[in-house]
Protein backbone atom coordinates (compact mmCIF):
# COMPACT_ATOMS: atom_id res chain seq x y z
CA UNK A 1 0.00 0.00 0.00
CA UNK A 2 1.59 3.27 -1.16
CA UNK A 3 1.93 6.19 1.11
CA UNK A 4 -0.18 8.02 -1.57
CA UNK A 5 -2.85 5.20 -1.66
CA UNK A 6 -2.84 5.81 2.20
CA UNK A 7 -3.34 9.67 2.00
CA UNK A 8 -5.28 10.01 -1.08
CA UNK A 9 -8.07 7.70 0.72
CA UNK A 10 -9.83 9.73 3.30
CA UNK A 11 -10.11 12.41 0.17
CA UNK A 12 -12.33 10.03 -1.69
CA UNK A 13 -15.63 11.14 0.04
CA UNK A 14 -15.29 14.83 -0.61
CA UNK A 15 -13.77 13.73 -4.06
CA UNK A 16 -17.28 11.84 -4.30
CA UNK A 17 -19.22 14.32 -3.50
CA UNK A 18 -17.32 17.01 -5.85
CA UNK A 19 -16.33 19.08 -2.97
CA UNK A 20 -12.33 19.05 -3.73
CA UNK A 21 -10.74 22.09 -4.85
CA UNK A 22 -9.03 21.65 -8.52
CA UNK A 23 -5.54 20.53 -7.33
CA UNK A 24 -6.10 18.22 -4.83
CA UNK A 25 -9.06 16.52 -7.16
CA UNK A 26 -6.53 16.57 -9.98
CA UNK A 27 -4.20 14.66 -7.55
CA UNK A 28 -6.92 11.98 -6.76
CA UNK A 29 -7.86 11.18 -10.45
CA UNK A 30 -4.41 10.69 -11.01
CA UNK A 31 -4.46 8.47 -8.20
CA UNK A 32 -7.81 6.68 -9.69
CA UNK A 33 -5.99 5.90 -12.61
CA UNK A 34 -3.57 3.38 -11.05
CA UNK A 35 -5.63 2.43 -8.34
CA UNK A 36 -8.21 -0.27 -8.78
CA UNK A 37 -9.34 -0.37 -4.85
CA UNK A 38 -9.86 3.28 -5.10
CA UNK A 39 -11.52 3.53 -8.33
CA UNK A 40 -13.73 0.92 -7.01
CA UNK A 41 -14.16 2.86 -3.23
CA UNK A 42 -14.64 6.26 -5.09
CA UNK A 43 -17.08 5.05 -7.35
CA UNK A 44 -19.56 3.45 -4.40
CA UNK A 45 -19.31 6.58 -2.51
CA UNK A 46 -19.95 8.62 -5.69
CA UNK A 47 -23.70 6.23 -5.98
CA UNK A 48 -23.97 6.91 -1.77
CA UNK A 49 -23.45 10.74 -2.15
CA UNK A 50 -25.49 10.80 -4.63
CA UNK A 51 -28.78 9.09 -2.98
CA UNK A 52 -28.32 11.72 -0.17
CA UNK A 53 -30.03 14.67 -2.81
CA UNK A 54 -33.05 12.64 -2.12
CA UNK A 55 -33.70 13.61 1.67
CA UNK A 56 -35.47 16.61 1.99
CA UNK A 57 -33.21 19.05 3.37
CA UNK A 58 -36.25 20.26 5.64
CA UNK A 59 -36.29 17.23 7.73
CA UNK A 60 -32.53 16.53 8.40
CA UNK A 61 -32.16 17.72 11.81
CA UNK A 62 -35.00 15.49 12.47
CA UNK A 63 -32.90 12.97 11.95
CA UNK A 64 -31.34 12.59 15.47
CA UNK A 65 -35.18 12.25 17.24
CA UNK A 66 -36.31 9.06 17.82
CA UNK A 67 -38.92 8.19 14.76
CA UNK A 68 -42.57 8.45 16.05
CA UNK A 69 -44.11 5.71 17.68
CA UNK A 70 -47.49 3.88 16.67
CA UNK A 71 -49.56 3.75 19.64
CA UNK A 72 -49.48 0.25 22.20
CA UNK A 73 -53.09 -0.17 20.93
CA UNK A 74 -51.73 -0.48 17.11
CA UNK A 75 -49.95 -3.58 18.72
CA UNK A 76 -52.44 -5.07 20.20
CA UNK A 77 -55.02 -4.64 17.48
CA UNK A 78 -52.55 -6.09 15.15
CA UNK A 79 -51.54 -8.74 17.17
CA UNK A 80 -55.11 -9.92 18.40
CA UNK A 81 -55.48 -10.30 14.35
CA UNK A 82 -52.79 -12.32 13.80
CA UNK A 83 -53.99 -15.00 16.33
CA UNK A 84 -57.01 -15.32 14.25
CA UNK A 85 -56.30 -15.67 10.88
CA UNK A 86 -58.73 -13.06 9.99
CA UNK A 87 -60.48 -10.21 11.56
CA UNK A 88 -63.75 -10.52 13.15
CA UNK A 89 -66.70 -10.14 10.80
CA UNK A 90 -70.12 -8.86 11.55
CA UNK A 91 -72.06 -10.30 14.68
CA UNK A 92 -74.96 -13.30 13.77
CA UNK A 93 -78.03 -11.82 16.15
CA UNK A 94 -79.41 -15.40 16.42
CA UNK A 95 -76.60 -17.19 17.57
CA UNK A 96 -75.16 -19.08 14.19
CA UNK A 97 -71.57 -18.75 13.19
CA UNK A 98 -70.73 -17.54 9.55
CA UNK A 99 -67.27 -18.56 8.31
CA UNK A 100 -65.71 -17.75 4.64
CA UNK A 101 -62.46 -18.46 3.11
CA UNK A 102 -61.59 -16.57 0.40
CA UNK A 103 -57.55 -15.98 -0.83
CA UNK A 104 -56.35 -16.37 -3.69
CA UNK A 105 -52.69 -17.03 -3.22
CA UNK A 106 -49.71 -17.52 -5.90
CA UNK A 107 -48.43 -20.83 -6.01
CA UNK A 108 -51.32 -22.38 -6.05
CA UNK A 109 -51.49 -26.38 -5.41
CA UNK A 110 -53.69 -28.72 -7.19
CA UNK A 111 -57.34 -27.55 -6.22
CA UNK A 112 -58.12 -31.16 -5.39
CA UNK A 113 -55.99 -31.64 -2.89
CA UNK A 114 -56.67 -29.19 -0.03
CA UNK A 115 -57.60 -29.61 3.10
CA UNK A 116 -58.36 -27.20 5.34
CA UNK A 117 -58.55 -26.68 9.28
CA UNK A 118 -61.25 -23.66 10.88
CA UNK A 119 -60.96 -22.69 13.73
CA UNK A 120 -64.33 -21.39 15.33
CA UNK A 121 -64.78 -18.28 17.75
CA UNK A 122 -64.15 -19.15 21.46
CA UNK A 123 -67.34 -21.45 22.87
CA UNK A 124 -69.85 -18.35 23.75
CA UNK A 125 -72.93 -20.82 23.38
CA UNK A 126 -76.20 -20.67 21.53
CA UNK A 127 -78.07 -17.35 21.53
CA UNK A 128 -75.40 -15.34 23.35
CA UNK A 129 -74.57 -13.50 20.18
CA UNK A 130 -72.08 -15.21 18.67
CA UNK A 131 -69.39 -13.19 16.55
CA UNK A 132 -69.20 -14.55 13.11
CA UNK A 133 -65.29 -15.05 11.48
CA UNK A 134 -63.56 -15.06 8.89
CA UNK A 135 -60.52 -17.07 8.24
CA UNK A 136 -57.67 -16.89 6.04
CA UNK A 137 -55.19 -20.19 4.70
CA UNK A 138 -51.76 -19.17 3.22
CA UNK A 139 -51.82 -22.66 1.58
CA UNK A 140 -55.62 -22.08 0.07
CA UNK A 141 -55.27 -22.36 -3.61
CA UNK A 142 -56.06 -19.48 -5.83
CA UNK A 143 -59.91 -19.41 -6.48
CA UNK A 144 -60.92 -21.37 -4.15
CA UNK A 145 -63.52 -20.31 -1.54
CA UNK A 146 -65.09 -21.38 0.92
CA UNK A 147 -68.43 -20.50 2.98
CA UNK A 148 -70.17 -21.81 5.42
CA UNK A 149 -72.49 -21.60 8.70
CA UNK A 150 -72.57 -23.46 11.52
CA UNK A 151 -76.05 -23.31 13.88
CA UNK A 152 -77.54 -24.28 16.77
CA UNK A 153 -80.00 -27.47 16.41
CA UNK A 154 -82.40 -29.01 19.20
CA UNK A 155 -80.24 -32.19 18.12
CA UNK A 156 -76.98 -30.31 18.15
CA UNK A 157 -75.25 -28.31 15.13
CA UNK A 158 -76.34 -27.79 11.44
CA UNK A 159 -73.51 -27.24 9.49
CA UNK A 160 -73.45 -25.35 5.46
CA UNK A 161 -70.88 -25.34 3.88
CA UNK A 162 -70.14 -23.99 0.58
CA UNK A 163 -66.79 -24.58 -1.90
CA UNK A 164 -66.09 -23.35 -5.07
CA UNK A 165 -63.59 -23.59 -7.24
CA UNK A 166 -62.40 -26.83 -7.01
CA UNK A 167 -62.26 -29.62 -9.37
CA UNK A 168 -65.60 -30.81 -9.73
CA UNK A 169 -66.16 -34.04 -7.99
CA UNK A 170 -64.17 -34.04 -5.23
CA UNK A 171 -64.67 -35.44 -2.46
CA UNK A 172 -64.88 -33.17 0.44
CA UNK A 173 -64.92 -34.78 4.34
CA UNK A 174 -66.12 -32.70 7.06
CA UNK A 175 -65.20 -32.66 11.28
CA UNK A 176 -65.75 -30.76 14.34
CA UNK A 177 -62.97 -30.78 16.16
CA UNK A 178 -64.42 -30.26 20.00
CA UNK A 179 -63.19 -28.90 22.83
CA UNK A 180 -62.83 -32.10 24.48
CA UNK A 181 -59.50 -31.73 21.15
CA UNK A 182 -61.79 -34.64 19.45
CA UNK A 183 -62.22 -34.84 15.83
CA UNK A 184 -65.52 -36.27 15.13
CA UNK A 185 -67.02 -36.29 11.63
CA UNK A 186 -69.83 -34.57 10.47
CA UNK A 187 -70.26 -35.99 6.86
CA UNK A 188 -68.99 -35.81 3.57
CA UNK A 189 -70.05 -34.31 -0.14
CA UNK A 190 -69.09 -34.07 -3.34
CA UNK A 191 -68.08 -30.53 -5.31
CA UNK A 192 -70.50 -29.69 -7.44
CA UNK A 193 -70.72 -27.16 -9.89
CA UNK A 194 -74.03 -25.69 -11.88
CA UNK A 195 -72.29 -24.54 -15.23
CA UNK A 196 -75.89 -23.02 -15.86
CA UNK A 197 -76.29 -21.10 -12.54
CA UNK A 198 -72.39 -20.58 -12.11
CA UNK A 199 -72.69 -21.68 -8.28
CA UNK A 200 -71.37 -24.36 -6.23
CA UNK A 201 -74.39 -26.39 -4.21
CA UNK A 202 -74.42 -26.24 -0.63
CA UNK A 203 -73.75 -29.14 1.53
CA UNK A 204 -75.95 -29.94 4.76
CA UNK A 205 -74.79 -31.71 7.30
CA UNK A 206 -74.90 -31.97 10.88
CA UNK A 207 -73.23 -33.18 13.93
CA UNK A 208 -74.63 -34.18 17.68
CA UNK A 209 -72.08 -31.70 19.25
CA UNK A 210 -73.35 -28.42 20.46
CA UNK A 211 -72.43 -25.42 18.99
CA UNK A 212 -70.78 -24.49 22.08
CA UNK A 213 -68.25 -27.36 22.34
CA UNK A 214 -67.39 -27.18 18.71
CA UNK A 215 -64.13 -25.50 18.21
CA UNK A 216 -62.79 -25.45 15.04
CA UNK A 217 -63.61 -27.53 11.79
CA UNK A 218 -61.92 -29.47 9.66
CA UNK A 219 -62.59 -29.83 5.69
CA UNK A 220 -60.29 -32.25 3.95
CA UNK A 221 -60.78 -31.81 0.16
CA UNK A 222 -58.23 -34.58 -1.14
CA UNK A 223 -54.98 -36.30 0.54
CA UNK A 224 -53.06 -33.69 1.56
CA UNK A 225 -53.20 -31.83 4.81
CA UNK A 226 -53.04 -27.84 4.95
CA UNK A 227 -53.56 -26.15 8.05
CA UNK A 228 -54.02 -22.40 9.64
CA UNK A 229 -51.30 -20.15 11.41
CA UNK A 230 -52.65 -20.47 14.90
CA UNK B 1 -41.30 -21.05 1.17
CA UNK B 2 -43.66 -19.59 4.16
CA UNK B 3 -43.31 -17.62 7.06
CA UNK B 4 -44.40 -18.82 10.64
CA UNK B 5 -46.91 -16.72 12.59
CA UNK B 6 -44.28 -16.06 15.01
CA UNK B 7 -42.19 -14.38 12.64
CA UNK B 8 -45.02 -12.02 11.45
CA UNK B 9 -45.44 -10.85 14.97
CA UNK B 10 -41.91 -10.88 15.75
CA UNK B 11 -41.57 -8.81 12.22
CA UNK B 12 -44.08 -6.33 14.25
CA UNK B 13 -41.51 -5.46 16.85
CA UNK B 14 -38.91 -5.45 14.67
CA UNK B 15 -40.14 -3.09 11.74
CA UNK B 16 -43.36 -1.24 12.79
CA UNK B 17 -41.88 1.93 14.10
CA UNK B 18 -40.15 2.76 10.50
CA UNK B 19 -43.41 1.10 8.49
CA UNK B 20 -45.44 3.90 11.04
CA UNK B 21 -42.36 6.51 10.40
CA UNK B 22 -43.09 5.89 6.40
CA UNK B 23 -46.32 5.90 6.79
CA UNK B 24 -47.26 9.19 8.59
CA UNK B 25 -44.78 10.92 5.97
CA UNK B 26 -46.99 9.73 3.06
CA UNK B 27 -50.12 10.16 4.46
CA UNK B 28 -49.06 13.07 6.60
CA UNK B 29 -51.84 11.73 9.62
CA UNK B 30 -51.12 9.84 12.39
CA UNK B 31 -54.45 7.73 12.13
CA UNK B 32 -54.81 6.80 9.04
CA UNK B 33 -50.58 6.04 9.22
CA UNK B 34 -52.10 3.70 11.66
CA UNK B 35 -54.73 2.27 9.09
CA UNK B 36 -52.00 1.63 7.06
CA UNK B 37 -49.60 -0.32 9.22
CA UNK B 38 -52.45 -2.55 10.47
CA UNK B 39 -53.71 -3.55 7.02
CA UNK B 40 -50.21 -3.88 6.24
CA UNK B 41 -49.64 -6.51 8.87
CA UNK B 42 -52.74 -8.09 8.20
CA UNK B 43 -52.04 -8.88 4.28
CA UNK B 44 -48.41 -10.04 5.48
CA UNK B 45 -50.52 -12.20 7.96
CA UNK B 46 -52.67 -13.29 5.52
CA UNK B 47 -49.95 -13.65 2.68
CA UNK B 48 -46.86 -15.14 4.52
CA UNK B 49 -47.24 -18.60 3.19
CA UNK B 50 -45.89 -16.56 -0.27
CA UNK B 51 -43.24 -14.73 1.79
CA UNK B 52 -39.71 -16.11 -0.13
CA UNK B 53 -36.71 -14.79 1.75
CA UNK B 54 -34.70 -15.09 -1.39
CA UNK B 55 -36.76 -12.22 -3.14
CA UNK B 56 -35.88 -10.35 -0.60
CA UNK B 57 -35.76 -8.97 3.16
CA UNK B 58 -38.32 -9.68 5.26
CA UNK B 59 -38.12 -5.50 5.80
CA UNK B 60 -38.35 -5.34 1.76
CA UNK B 61 -41.41 -7.57 1.79
CA UNK B 62 -43.36 -5.31 4.75
CA UNK B 63 -42.48 -2.18 2.77
CA UNK B 64 -43.85 -3.49 -0.48
CA UNK B 65 -47.10 -4.80 0.90
CA UNK B 66 -46.96 -1.01 2.60
CA UNK B 67 -46.30 0.33 -0.68
CA UNK B 68 -49.55 -1.21 -2.01
CA UNK B 69 -51.59 -0.10 1.17
CA UNK B 70 -51.02 3.43 1.11
CA UNK B 71 -51.38 3.40 -2.74
CA UNK B 72 -54.25 1.82 -1.92
CA UNK B 73 -55.70 4.60 0.48
CA UNK B 74 -54.62 7.46 -1.48
CA UNK B 75 -56.70 6.19 -4.31
CA UNK B 76 -59.35 6.01 -2.37
CA UNK B 77 -59.27 9.39 -1.00
CA UNK B 78 -58.91 10.40 -4.50
CA UNK B 79 -55.52 11.95 -3.33
CA UNK B 80 -52.19 10.75 -3.92
CA UNK B 81 -49.54 10.25 -1.32
CA UNK B 82 -47.00 12.65 -0.85
CA UNK B 83 -43.57 11.85 -1.12
CA UNK B 84 -40.63 14.21 0.35
CA UNK B 85 -41.16 17.26 -2.53
CA UNK B 86 -38.01 17.10 -4.46
CA UNK B 87 -36.83 18.50 -7.68
CA UNK B 88 -36.30 16.99 -10.56
CA UNK B 89 -32.37 16.23 -11.24
CA UNK B 90 -32.37 13.02 -12.79
CA UNK B 91 -28.48 12.73 -13.65
CA UNK B 92 -28.00 13.00 -9.54
CA UNK B 93 -30.75 10.23 -8.80
CA UNK B 94 -30.56 6.63 -9.07
CA UNK B 95 -33.18 3.93 -9.47
CA UNK B 96 -36.54 5.42 -10.16
CA UNK B 97 -38.68 8.47 -11.74
CA UNK B 98 -42.00 7.17 -9.73
CA UNK B 99 -42.57 10.01 -7.12
CA UNK B 100 -43.64 6.80 -5.07
CA UNK B 101 -40.88 4.78 -5.42
CA UNK B 102 -38.52 7.89 -4.80
CA UNK B 103 -40.40 8.66 -1.58
CA UNK B 104 -39.33 4.68 -0.37
CA UNK B 105 -35.68 5.79 -1.33
CA UNK B 106 -35.69 8.75 0.55
CA UNK B 107 -36.88 7.02 3.34
CA UNK B 108 -33.85 4.39 3.10
CA UNK B 109 -31.45 6.61 2.81
CA UNK B 110 -32.56 8.85 5.83
CA UNK B 111 -33.09 5.58 8.12
CA UNK B 112 -29.40 4.72 6.34
CA UNK B 113 -28.38 8.22 7.50
CA UNK B 114 -30.11 7.58 10.91
CA UNK B 115 -28.19 4.70 11.64
CA UNK B 116 -24.37 6.03 10.92
CA UNK B 117 -24.15 7.67 14.03
CA UNK B 118 -24.64 11.59 14.99
CA UNK B 119 -20.95 12.60 14.62
CA UNK B 120 -21.34 11.66 10.76
CA UNK B 121 -24.15 11.92 10.17
CA UNK B 122 -23.82 16.10 11.22
CA UNK B 123 -21.16 16.50 8.72
CA UNK B 124 -22.66 14.28 6.00
CA UNK B 125 -25.85 16.90 6.30
CA UNK B 126 -23.86 19.73 6.65
CA UNK B 127 -21.89 19.57 3.94
CA UNK B 128 -23.27 16.75 1.20
CA UNK B 129 -27.07 17.94 1.91
CA UNK B 130 -26.75 21.29 2.46
CA UNK B 131 -23.58 22.33 1.30
CA UNK B 132 -21.93 24.14 3.35
CA UNK B 133 -18.38 24.74 2.72
CA UNK B 134 -15.87 22.46 5.29
CA UNK B 135 -14.04 25.77 6.32
CA UNK B 136 -17.91 27.18 7.62
CA UNK B 137 -18.47 23.58 8.95
CA UNK B 138 -15.19 23.66 10.64
CA UNK B 139 -14.96 26.45 12.20
CA UNK B 140 -18.87 26.14 13.82
CA UNK B 141 -17.58 23.37 15.61
CA UNK B 142 -14.73 23.99 16.39
CA UNK B 143 -12.85 20.95 14.60
CA UNK B 144 -9.92 21.04 11.95
CA UNK B 145 -11.00 21.42 8.30
CA UNK B 146 -9.26 18.07 7.00
CA UNK B 147 -10.88 16.39 9.86
CA UNK B 148 -14.14 17.34 8.24
CA UNK B 149 -13.02 15.86 5.06
CA UNK B 150 -12.10 12.34 6.74
CA UNK B 151 -15.17 12.76 8.35
CA UNK B 152 -17.05 13.09 4.72
CA UNK B 153 -15.57 10.02 3.99
CA UNK B 154 -16.24 7.77 6.82
CA UNK B 155 -20.01 9.03 6.73
CA UNK B 156 -20.42 8.24 3.16
CA UNK B 157 -18.79 4.77 3.98
CA UNK B 158 -21.09 4.43 6.65
CA UNK B 159 -23.78 5.34 4.76
CA UNK B 160 -23.14 3.30 1.89
CA UNK B 161 -22.76 0.16 4.23
CA UNK B 162 -26.23 0.65 5.82
CA UNK B 163 -27.78 0.93 2.42
CA UNK B 164 -26.76 -2.57 1.87
CA UNK B 165 -27.87 -3.62 4.99
CA UNK B 166 -31.32 -2.19 4.01
CA UNK B 167 -31.53 -4.37 0.67
CA UNK B 168 -30.49 -1.34 -0.98
CA UNK B 169 -28.51 -2.41 -5.03
CA UNK B 170 -26.84 -0.18 -6.66
ZN1 LIG C 1 -5.47 3.68 -3.92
Amino acid sequence: MSPEHRQIRESLGAWAVGHLDPDEKAAVDAHLRSCSECREEAESLRQAGALISLVDPAIADSLSEPLPRPSPELGRRVMAEMRDPEPAAEKMADGRRRWWLALPVAGALAAAAVSLVLVLGGGDGEGTGNSGQQFAFGSLPAGVTITGNLEPKATGTGIEVRVDGMKPGTLCRVYVKTSAGTLEPAGTFRYRYDTDEHESYPATLSTAWDLSEIDSLVIRAGPETFETGL
Amino acid sequence: MTMPGEQVREAYRAHSGELFGFACRSLGDRDRAEEAVQECFLKAWRSRASYDPERGSERTWLFAILRNVIADLGRSDGRRPAGAPLEESADRIPSTDQPFERAMLAWQVEEALRRIGERHRQIVVETCLRGRPYAEVAAALGIPEGTIKSRVYYGLRAMRDAMEELGYES
